[in-house]
């Protein structure tokens, strides 16, 4: 029992003092298959500690967007140490605590965009929305799914297909990065952040992006793996390489529009979790 | 005009037009050449001959105002038509006195003359009589309202006092403000878009913020004919040797020398490679402004040996400073020529490849198609120019239709495309790119030998005593964007007048129907589309045409100040 | 999925950017860089000055009686025609292109001659070197007068010619 605590609460400092790292080496992928050379694999944890020492702008939203931008990085923490947690404990609590820590990440997202008194800002709150709209109630359906019956079989690993998919669409990746569309909307949601604020933004969404890479192998590690030290080193591994993934699939692919990405994600996400649902429903025999 | 026969023998059509204008229209022919004639006619003929030139096929170019008090106490203003399908330019110039400065407006007949009437009020001060929109179009807000800087009086480096800006028309809702700085645009540039939900349903237009005063500068004492060019090469950070060699094309023509055939074939072969490094570059930024940066990096990777070459053969990656009147300043060796064939050939290869993968990624396939789209009748009445004219079914090249330098050497295809939208527009430069390509190489194989410059001609012996005062002369390119038009009066020693158009002056006022009814999405895609190159288009002028009202950025409340002569 | 051609594009490619400025920049033996004028070739005659676009070059009389070519990277735009017409050959293009620095003076690059003052009124006539040089290709007669200004050169020359027929002057 005190094992798993501690292992979990190293599991959750290793992830946010890895997620940066993670960013850079996805960096150097995406230089690769630009044929570039690429930053070092510290780099964006320098970005962070650089912008940390700049001064602070209270941005045009005032110090609501501030707190919102900060509350969100708290959430995006306390999501990492629920996420952890989950892979030694599979209380349906836990999985109920990850699901609403996931909402209240989107939510904080969301207000901090409206917050700021910036139009580009807006629009890229509008398309947060259709963003979360399209994966995040498939994804909380998921996780409260696999928390309320559990897997038992080999057969339920195709509900990874439809975690997987809506993980990678919750990590703001190309095609999905419209909310901050660099040509189109300059940056949008985070367009009047600067300084430690802007730092601490990408903190919580490289935090953010940790938990999407972990979840895939956190949500069915624990079923199909006892030992608790195999399930660390299983677990880190495998977010190893679902970041990679992730990572090379955002250079292959351009980014999209709002209005087809609401309804072609909406679709598959939904089929498939359909088909999960229903291979989880099929007797046993 | 009994000696009409005499001016006019070759071509037939031409001396149809100016019997037209002379005896229907009390004009009269004041020039002519090859491929250009000059016809004055009186004010009150301006708007049917419009219409008559226009019915019968020709384009706008564009029109030039000039400042002739010191020499007949007027202002003149010279509609330049381009004869496109038979190969030659119609210069209908109109006088109008000084005390009573103005010109009938032809825009409701001929749409293309919108800008460059209003960039004749602003800069020389001619009035426009029925037009319905007047208003800046090149100067600040807070320019004075009497000061023309065009106008002879006024010194090339003077700077009037800052004036309390006007209140401009502006649209009653609030749009979305892209620019005057934005990742998108590479250059300042204002552009407003009127939403509804992700839908753009208007856009107003504001530019003109680089204004360098480039001609103004080409007229004062400053400048000589031997420095122009590369004066002409600053105009554009990318088709640079585009401007240096069309106006190095107009002293030419004004002097009555021709360079020798293997100048022409350098500056072909050099003309061809901006085309294709411009044309790299453009995808590139496309690729970009989809998300897609792994075609954004491969494309400018395949670029980079062009750029090298670039400098092999000219000794710049960019503003070569390759032309002086009367030839080139570098020969191409056959080590040179060899080295050119080998990059190429990896370019075409590599290019090949890429085109490819762009075309098969799926969001860029699903933007770029159906978005930003032009019509064929819209881009005749606008005239618009290069590579957006042929993506909307317009058959222009200036390269084909006013064959100039070594391009009647070269077989070549022009890619024309109907469909009118952001994919037809990629499609048109990536297949030009392999024109280019090809036109380079057949040029290189036919390279003739002889000398580089004209015997009249050095960089040591002034070009001045060549080109007498009071000549004429109109020369147009197809750079990578489009036609480009040099126009030009010649003075003592320098031009009196120069006016250049650069191609994007021309295509920015179709963005209005492009952007409309577009996702906001692809609007940034819609207007790089037009590959703009905004440092060209303000060459010589603040503007405020379909001004858009700002809230996030206040960029009226302290006037557009940003632009000095 | 031709989409994943991608990878193998890349592949083939292999790294393409340089870790500049660790590492030596891409120039070819066309570029033109920064030009450096030669003082002991340089005799001062300003045609460089009079061809250059955008005025880098520029012949500035000092009050302490030199006459200075100056040069300022600042303006110039590396089109190498001061080389082409110097009758000298005095100026050579380099291939040197990292000028940054944080000073504007650092930018500048003097040449100075000393001028020849005319004997009889002091009026600067023009620098020395050319001055000299000049003279000894004309020889002879040319060489009395060469410190004399055009105008004082008329009237000693009209002097001698009157004193030589008799008439006072």
């Amino acid at each position: 029992m005190y094992l798993e605590i501690l292992l979990a609460t190293a599991l959750a400092v290793a992830g946010v003092a890895l997620a940066p790292i993670y960013d850079s080496l996805e960096r150097k992928i995406k230089a690769r298959l630009h044929s570039r050379v690429g930053p070092p694999i510290l780099q964006t944890w320098y970005d962070v500690l650089k912008l940390l020492a700049k001064e602070l702008v209270i941005p045009e939203g005032g110090y609501f967007t501030a707190a919102v931008v900060l509350t969100e990085l708290f959430l995006s923490i306390a999501l990492l140490v629920s996420v952890s947690f989950l892979l030694f404990f599979q209380s349906l609590t836990m999985y109920v605590l990850v699901a609403v820590f996931i909402s209240a990440l989107s939510a904080a997202t969301l207000v901090k965009s409206v917050t700021q008194n910036n139009l580009f800002s807006v629009i890229g709150g509008f398309r947060e929305y259709s963003v979360v709209l399209s994966a995040e109630p498939f994804l909380i359906l998921l996780v409260l799914l696999i928390g309320a019956r559990g897997v038992t079989d080999l057969k339920s690993l195709i509900g990874l297909a439809p975690v997987v998919l809506t993980t990678y669409v919750m990590t703001a990746r190309i095609p999905f990065d419209i909310a901050e569309a660099e040509p189109e909307i300059a940056s949008g949601i985070m367009i009047e952040l600067s300084g430690p604020l802007l730092a601490a933004n990408e903190l919580s969404l490289l935090t953010r992006r940790y938990v999407m890479a972990a979840l895939p192998a956190y949500l069915f590690l624990p079923w199909f793996v006892a030992n608790p030290l195999l399930r660390v080193g299983l677990g880190l591994a495998l977010t190893l390489l679902t970041w990679v993934i992730f990572a090379i699939v955002a250079v292959l692919l351009g980014r999209t529009r709002a209005a087809v990405m609401l309804k072609g994600t909406t679709v598959a996400a939904l089929a498939l979790t359909l088909l999960f649902i229903i291979v989880e429903s099929v007797p046993y025999g | 005009m009994g000696e009409r026969g005499r001016y006019l023998p070759e071509c037939p059509e031409m001396s149809e037009v100016v019997r037209k204008l002379t005896e229907e229209y009390g004009g009269h022919m004041i020039f002519s050449r090859e491929s250009e004639v000059y016809v004055e006619v009186p004010r009150h003929e301006l708007r049917d001959v419009a219409k008559y030139l226009y019915n019968s096929g020709a384009f706008l170019k564009t029109c030039a105002a000039v400042d002739e008090r010191p020499l007949n106490r007027s202002f003149a203003l010279y509609h330049i038509f381009g004869m496109d399908s038979k190969g030659y330019d119609v210069i209908v110039k109109v006088s109008t006195p000084e005390d009573d400065a103005w010109v009938p407006s032809i825009v409701d007949v001929v749409p293309a003359a919108d800008w460059c009437e209003l960039e004749a009020r602003d800069m020389i001060g001619i009035e426009l009589k029925g037009r319905r929109l007047v208003r800046r179009l090149v100067l600040p807000e807070d320019w004075p309202e009497d000061v023309h800087p065009l106008r002879k009086e006024v010194p090339h480096d003077f700077r009037p006092p800052s004036v309390k800006a006007e209140s401009e028309f502006r649209p009653p809702e609030r749009g979305i403000p892209i620019g005057p700085y934005h990742p998108v645009l590479h250059e300042p540039e204002y552009f407003e878009l009127l939403v509804e939900g992700e839908t753009v349903v208007d856009v107003y237009y504001r530019g003109f913020h680089v204004h360098r005063g480039i001609e103004k500068l080409g007229e004062s004492p400053r400048f000589t004919y031997q420095k122009i060019p590369f004066l002409a090469e600053r105009i554009c950070g990318i088709c640079g040797f585009v401007h240096s060699t069309c106006a190095i094309m107009a002293m030419e023509k004004a002097a009555g020398i021709r360079p020798p055939e293997r100048a022409e074939f350098i500056r072909t072969v050099v003309l061809e490679l901006e085309r294709i490094h411009s044309h790299l570059l453009w995808v590139g930024v496309a690729a970009h402004i989809l998300g897609y940066d792994a075609g954004f990096m491969h494309t400018w990777r395949v670029r980079e040996p062009v750029m090298i070459l670039s400098e092999l053969i000219t000794g710049s990656r960019k503003t070569y400073g390759l032309n002086l009147v009367g030839g080139v300043r570098r020969n191409i060796d056959k080590d040179k020529m060899e080295k050119i064939m080998k990059i190429l050939e990896r370019v075409e290869k590599g290019f090949k490849e890429l085109a490819n993968l762009l075309v098969s990624v799926p969001q860029i396939r699903r933007r770029a198609q159906g978005t930003g789209v032009l019509t064929r009748s819209e881009a005749r009445a606008l005239s618009v120019v290069g590579p957006v004219a042929r993506a909307s079914g317009l058959y222009r090249d200036v390269r084909k239709d006013y064959p100039y330098l070594a391009y009647k050497e070269a077989s070549f295809k022009v890619p024309l495309y109907t469909e009118g939208d952001n994919l037809a527009r990629v499609l048109v430069r990536v297949e030009e790119v392999f024109e280019s390509i090809s036109i380079i190489k057949q040029l290189l194989d036919k390279l003739p030998g002889g000398p580089i410059m004209h015997e009249k001609c050095s960089a040591i012996i002034p070009v001045d005593e060549l080109i007498p005062p009071g000549k004429y002369a109109v020369a147009a390119i197809e750079a990578p964007r489009g036609e480009d038009v040099h126009f030009l009066m010649t003075g003592e020693g320098r031009p009196y007048r120069w006016r250049v158009r650069a191609p994007t002056y021309q295509n920015i006022p179709a963005l209005r129907p492009m952007l409309r009814g577009d996702p906001l999405a692809d609007a940034p895609l819609t207007i790089a589309s037009i590959d703009p190159c905004f440092s060209c288009t303000d060459r010589a002028l603040v503007i405020d045409v379909r001004t858009g009202r700002a809230r996030t950025i206040k960029l009226w409340d302290g006037g557009a100040g940003t632009c000095r002569l | 999925m031709s989409i994943m051609k991608l990878i193998s594009i890349a592949a083939r490619a292999k790294v393409v950017t340089r870790r500049y400025p660790f590492e030596p920049p891409v120039v070819t033996e066309g570029f033109r860089g920064k030009i450096e004028v030669d003082p002991k070739l340089c005799w001062g005659c300003g045609v460089c000055t009079r061809i250059c676009p955008p005025n880098a070059l520029t012949l500035k009389k000092r009050e302490d009686g030199t006459l200075v070519l100056s040069y300022f990277m600042g303006r110039c735009i590396f089109c190498g025609m001061c080389a082409e017409v110097c009758p000298r050959g005095a100026i050579t293009v380099t291939k040197e292109f990292e000028l940054a620095s944080l000073t504007a003076e650092d930018l500048v690059r003097d040449v100075k001659h000393d001028v020849v003052r005319c004997r009889i009124c002091g009026r600067v006539i023009g620098p020395a070197v050319e001055m000299r040089e000049a003279t000894k290709s004309v020889g002879g007669a040319g060489a009395k007068y060469y410190d004399l200004c055009p105008e004082c050169r008329k009237l000693v020359v009209a002097r001698g010619i009157m004193t030589k027929v008799g008439v006072r002057p």
